[in-house]
This record gives C-alpha cells, structure tokens and sequence, in this order.
C-alpha cells in the first residue's frame, strides 16, 4: 500500500460520515426524510466499502509493510528547539483497519435499523446528523497516529454521545442522563490528557509511532510508566463504562435503541479496550498497571453480572450485559492477551448490537414498553426478531459454537497461564463464574421476553416491524452464528485467522504477563469455560422456563444482602451521591449562605461605598464661583512656576 | 538700542501689571471689571514678551504680541457678548451670582 493510496483512503473514510452529518444537520430539514435516510445510509456504506478497501489493502500488504502512517497536513508546527509539531497523522494497520470494519460493518446496519425506528420522530434530520458524526469521531479516535488528534476524537466521541443521549432533550431524565455521561467521560479525558503530557514531557513527540519506538524514556517498571498507564488506564475505564466510572452507562439507555446498539454496545464503549491495545507497548512496560487493568475488569465483569441478573428493564440488563462483557475484554487486555481481547469486541459487537435492535424491535412493538415483567410469549408472535434474539442470546451466553463461545473461551484461555503467583489463577475462576452469570441473565432475559404466555393484553397483538428494522437483525442474528467460524478457534494450533491478523501490530512487545497455553491447558480451560457457560444456560432454563423452583423461591432462600445489592446496583449511585454531589452541593449551598454575603460582597460593596464616599467629598470643590476657580489656578500656577523655577532646574 | 539696564524694570512692569489684573480677577464681582482685569493680564504678558524679544534682538516677541492681541480681540468679542447676553436675560452682573455649574 503506497503512501497515496493510504492517504485516499483516510480521506475517504473520514469524509463520508462528515459529509453525510453535515448534509443531514443542515439540509435535513429542507429536503425533508427520504432525503436524509438516503444520505444518511449511505454515507456510512460508502464508508463500509472504503473500510473494505482498507482492509484489503492491509490483508495484501507484504509481510512487515502492513502498518502505514500518513501525514495529510501539518497542523501545528511549534518549530525552533522544541521540535514538535501535531501533524494530521493516521495510522492504518491490522487493528484500525479491525476496527473500521466493526465500526461502520455495524455501523451501517444500524443505520439501516434506524430508518424504520425512527420513523415516526420528527427530530430525523438532527438524529441522522448526530449518527454519522459519530462515527466520523469514532473513525478519527481509532485512524488517530498523534496524540492529540487521538485526544480529539476521544472527546468527539463523548460529545456525540452526549447529543445522543440527550436527544430527546424534553425528556428530563434523558437530560440528566446525557450529563452524567459526559461529566464521567471528562474525568477519563483529564486522565487521559494529563497521560499526554507525561508523554511528551519525556518523548519530546506527539507522534504516536514515535512515543511507542522511544520506550527507553521510560524505564520498565518504573513509577513514571506505570502512572503514566493508570492514567491511560482511567481514561478508558471512563470511557468503557468500567468500575468505578461505570455509573453512566445503564443511564444512556435514556437515548434512542439505534444508538444504544451503536455506540453503548458496539463501538464507542469498546473505545477503551482499543486504547489500551493501541498503548500495548507502555503497558507491557508496566505490569502493575496490567494488573489494575485486569483486576478491574474482571471485577466489573462480575459485578454487572450480578446486577444483571435482577434488574427489570430490557435495556438495562442489555446495558449491564454489555459492561460486564467489555470488563471480559479489558481484563484480556490487562493480561497482555491483545488480540483475544479484540477478538471478543468484535464477536461482542454483532451480537450486542443486535440483542439491542431486537430489544427495540420488541419495545417498539408494545408501544414502548421496557419492562420485562410486562413481556413473554413473544416467540409466536414475532418469528424473526425472536431467532434473531435468540441466537444474540446463545452468543453472549457463550453456547458451544456460537460466536461468543469463540472469542469468550479464546480470551479465558490465556488467563490459565498468565503471571506469576496465585492472582491470575484467581482471575480465571472468577471469569468461569463470569461465563455462568453470563448464561444466567443472557437466558433470564430471553425466557422472560420470549416464552410464556404475554403478561399484558398488548402483548398478544404484537407483530413484527417493518423490513428496515427486520433485515439488519436477522443479518447480524445470522453472523453471530457463524462470523467466528472461519476466524478463530479457541485452541493452539489450530484456525488462527484472526490473531494472526493482528499479530503484526503486537508483535513488537510482549506483555510480561502473558504465555501462550499448552494444548492441553487450553483444552482442559476450554472445556471448564464451555461447562461453566452451559451450567449457566441450563439454570437459566430450569429457573425462567421450567419454573422448577421458581425464581421466587431461590430468591427467598439466598441471603437477603444479594438481591438487594443486585437490585440496587451495589448502591454506586447512592454511594455516588453522598460522597460526591451532597458534599459539593453542601459546599456551594455554604458559600452561597456565608462566602458570598460576608466575604464576596463585603469586599465589592466595600470598593463601592469607598468610591462614593470619595466622589461625595470631591463634589464639593465644584463651587461654581468662577473666582474661586480663578484662585486655585492662581495659586497652582504660582506653585508650579515656582517648583520649576527654583526647584526643578 | 535700548539701555540693558531697563529690561529689570519692564520686566518688572509686566509682573506688575499682572499681579494687579490677577487680584482683579480674583476680587472684583462685576463682570465687565473681571473682564478689563484679564485684559490687563494679556497686556502684562505682552510687556513681557516685546521686552523679551527687544534684548534678545529676535523678532518672534513682538510676532507673539501680535498674536495676543488678536486671541484678546477676539476674546473681548465673545465676553462681552456673553456679559450683554446675562445683562438681558435680567441678570445681576454679578460672577459669584452666576453659579449654576455647582454640584
């Protein structure tokens, strides 16, 4: 792949989505809906098609030529001895290249999905625009090769997920949602900026080929590295919705279904996972922040199972589904296993994005209706968004052959023989409990929805949406059979398609952490993880199917601490609150009492009361009596004849 | 040429006559007399600078004269204008009686 060519296609897969948001936002409104649904559909095809391209090109590319980085203009050249410059700089390997096919693959169908969703909203143009800005700011985060272009599509990312969520902007909770998301998204980009600086303060580059081939700034092991890479660490915790920065994202499912399909499931949360990837080479510096990495992770991963086990809202449990897959996929990244963890992104990415479209299928069809208590005997009555569900939910929970299953066992495969001392072995069995949370609540969801008998008298009259909303689920239900079949399989030595993919992009450094399994380990994981995924599966079938016990039961014999910590979602939201927003509103609520009145205005009213006491007393010379005017003239220009005369020279 | 030694003298004229239209100006409260005393400053200066440009053998002191007297003429044209415009609105032509423009 030439340099021209590289550069034509930057520029092509960047451009579309920014033209098509463009054109949505500003003449949306003028040529009216057909118009944006073309434009809107079809700027991301185009894109999907240049991806393609991209994709080729880096498949085709000779051994150790497969990343390129391109300059399309400097930007910002600081020139004299600091020698640094930002220059619009963008890298396509294995892994952009990865995640340009999720990104607008998905990307597209949803878009397609969002035609018929959003069919009957008037804010169509304004959320067609939003749609492909977004993805022009996903694209420039994961094309980014300087640190600051990186930095800008991060936050263009939040931004747009702030206007999404927040799109129905009459809606109060929709409001305060999409600001919740956002204040939590700043935290990780303070983190992430200040990362930044500690970069170029010891590279001297902003480049980020140069930072990753100037490692020997960075002493392995040392406290800069590994502060430097908690930072990264909490950026993408912010941003992949990871303990303790977790909280915003079951609040964004306040946005439309489309967008919580594209950008809380499939890309924008992910963002996070491909941050740590792309930093690989600090973070194998940097082996206790690999292990932070992979301790949260996996901690989250356990966490949002539990919670996902009780909660009530269809796009909630999807949510917390969500969160506790992308915990899976940073504790891979954690422990140095890059590409098993992309692997489960993208396995991750169509399934979720369609559990999401079926769910809004489903919420669409009984007129926005979320709760699942008031569902069931759906299967009947919707054939297709009931397969479609169902093979969504056979991959998440990780059903032997399903995509899931793939990319779940690959990524546990590595954590039997990862890292010195007991902890990792730990973090293993905790992810086989993981895989059985991930059974249980996958299933929990699926019966509750699906089987049965309807639990409203809506529920009996539902029927599928129309084509635009139907084609792009059955097409993901259809990938998330068979997409991993030919990429990846989860033992040594057998179908590698993908990892050896990716390989070139990791090839570099390798993560202290990590060793390849023997057959034999991964095989004996293998079947641990698959037992574990089913185990979860078949409770799930016993508890929500067959009722034998029922749910009911179980709960009341459990302590009583887990449902409510479960229900109430560990009480992170209420913990939030008292020790965060009570205490800033106390503190402001003070000085609004004491500071402001005692301090604030004493101070401002005191200059005042100064001056006009000044003013009134100077008032007084003016007399109007022009000889007293005359006198003081008088006397001053004798003075000053004097002090010059005799003073002076 | 005159004698040297008179340039004290006019010098000391000229403070003269200034000091008396200066106390003028400050004392008396009719405006018209005010008015005669400013005049009689101007002339103090004009004293002044003939005498100065006599014995620093230049000519621009009594150029400067010359410029006095007309900025005085012009001067007189508008004070007594103004004076003949209190005087018929019915006005006591009094200055310290003229005292609006206080605070």
């Amino acid at each position: 792949m030439s340099v021209g060519t590289a550069s034509t296609l930057v520029v092509l897969v960047l451009l579309f989505p920014l033209i098509g948001a463009a054109f949505n936002g500003f003449l949306g409104p003028v040529f009216g809906r057909q118009f944006v649904n073309i434009v809107g559909t079809v700027s991301i095809f185009a894109s999907f098609v240049v991806s393609c391209l991209v994709l080729a090109n880096v498949v085709g590319a000779p051994a150790g030529h497969a990343a390129i980085t391109v300059r399309l203009w400097d930007w910002i050249n600081l020139g004299g001895g600091t020698n640094l410059s930002v220059g619009m700089d963008f890298t396509l390997d294995a892994l952009s290249a990865l995640m340009l096919m999720v990104i607008t693959g998905v990307g597209f169908l949803i878009h397609v999905y969002s035609v018929g969703y959003m069919e009957h909203d008037t804010g169509f143009a304004r959320f067609f625009s939003y749609m492909n800005f977004f993805i022009f700011s996903m694209l420039t985060l994961v094309l980014a090769a300087d640190l600051v272009i990186l930095i800008i599509g991060w936050a263009l990312v939040a931004l747009s997920s702030y206007l999404l969520i927040g799109f129905w902007h009459d809606r109060p909770t929709a409001v305060a949602a999409a600001r919740k998301a956002f204040i939590t998204q700043v935290i990780g980009d303070v983190a992430l900026v200040i990362a930044a600086f500690l970069i170029v303060l010891n590279t001297h580059t902003l480049s980020l080929p140069n930072i990753f081939a100037r490692t020997q700034a960075f002493p392995a092991g040392g406290a800069l590295v590994t502060g430097v890479c908690v930072l990264l660490a909490i950026g993408a915790f912010a941003k992949s919705a990871q303990f303790p920065l977790h909280t915003w994202l079951p609040d964004a499912m306040e946005g439309p279904t489309p967008v919580s399909a594209l950008i809380h499931a499939a890309t924008m949360v992910t963002a996070g996972v491909y941050l740590i990837a792309r930093f690989h080479v600090l973070f194998n510096l940097a082996p206790v922040a690999e292990g932070l990495v992979a301790c949260v992770g996996m901690g989250t991963g356990v966490m949002a199972g539990i919670i996902a086990l009780s909660q009530i809202d269809i796009k909630r449990v999807i949510a917390y589904s969500t969160m506790s897959q992308i915990g899976l996929m940073i504790y891979a990244v954690g422990i140095g296993a890059y590409s098993a963890g992309l692997f489960h992104f993208a396995m991750h990415a169509v399934f979720k994005a369609l559990l999401f479209m079926a769910a809004g299928n489903v919420i669409h069809a009984l007129h926005d209706e979320q709760d699942i208590r008031l569902m069931g005997g759906l299967h009947s009555r919707m054939k297709w968004t009931h397969l479609a569900f169902g093979a969504g939910s056979l991959a998440l929970g990780g059903f032997f052959l399903f995509s899931g299953w793939f990319s779940k066992e690959d990524l546990l495969g590595f954590g039997t023989l990862s890292g010195p001392g007991a902890a990792p072995w730990l973090l293993y069995m905790v992810g086989v409990g993981v895989n059985v949370l991930t059974g249980l609540y996958a299933f929990r969801l699926y019966f509750t929805v699906f089987q049965g008998e309807p639990q409203t008298a809506r529920g009996f009259g539902v029927k599928e949406p129309g084509y635009t909303m139907l084609i792009p689920v059955v097409i993901l239900g259809a990938l998330s059979v068979f997409v991993a079949w030919p990429l990846q399989f989860p033992l040594p030595n057998t179908i590698h398609v993908f990892s050896d993919f990716l390989s070139p992009v990791f090839a570099g450094s390798q993560s202290p952490l990590l060793h390849d399994p023997s057959f034999g380990l991964a095989l004996v994981g293998l079947i641990i993880g698959t037992a574990a995924s089913l185990i979860g599966i078949g409770m799930a079938t016993r508890l929500w199917y067959e009722h034998r016990p029922d749910p009911q039961v179980v709960l009341a014999r459990l302590p009583r601490v887990i449902p409510l910590l479960s229900y109430n979602k560990f009480y992170f939201d209420e913990i939030y609150d008292r020790a965060l927003v009570q205490p800033v509103k106390a503190v402001a609520r003070t000085a609004r009492r004491v500071v402001e009145p005692d301090v604030m205005d004493s101070w401002v009213e005191g200059i005042g009361d100064l001056l006009r006491g000044f003013s009134l007393d100077l008032r007084t010379v003016q007399t109007g009596l022009i000889r007293d005017y005359a006198s003081i003239f008088t006397v001053f220009a004798v003075v000053l004849v004097v002090v010059w005369v005799f003073i002076a020279r | 040429m005159l004698n040297p030694n008179l340039f004290p003298f006019l010098l000391g004229l000229a403070a003269f006559l200034f000091t008396v239209g200066a106390m003028g100006v400050l004392i008396r409260r009719n405006p018209i007399v005010v008015f005669m005393c400013i005049e009689l400053m101007l002339n103090a200066a004009n004293v002044a600078l003939v005498a100065y440009g006599r014995f620093l053998n230049s000519e621009e002191g009594q150029i400067f004269a010359f410029m006095v007297i007309v900025v005085a003429a012009a001067e007189v044209v508008v004070g007594l204008a103004l004076i003949t415009q209190i005087f018929r609105l019915g006005r006591e032509l009094d200055v310290d009686d003229l005292s609006e423009m206080k605070e």
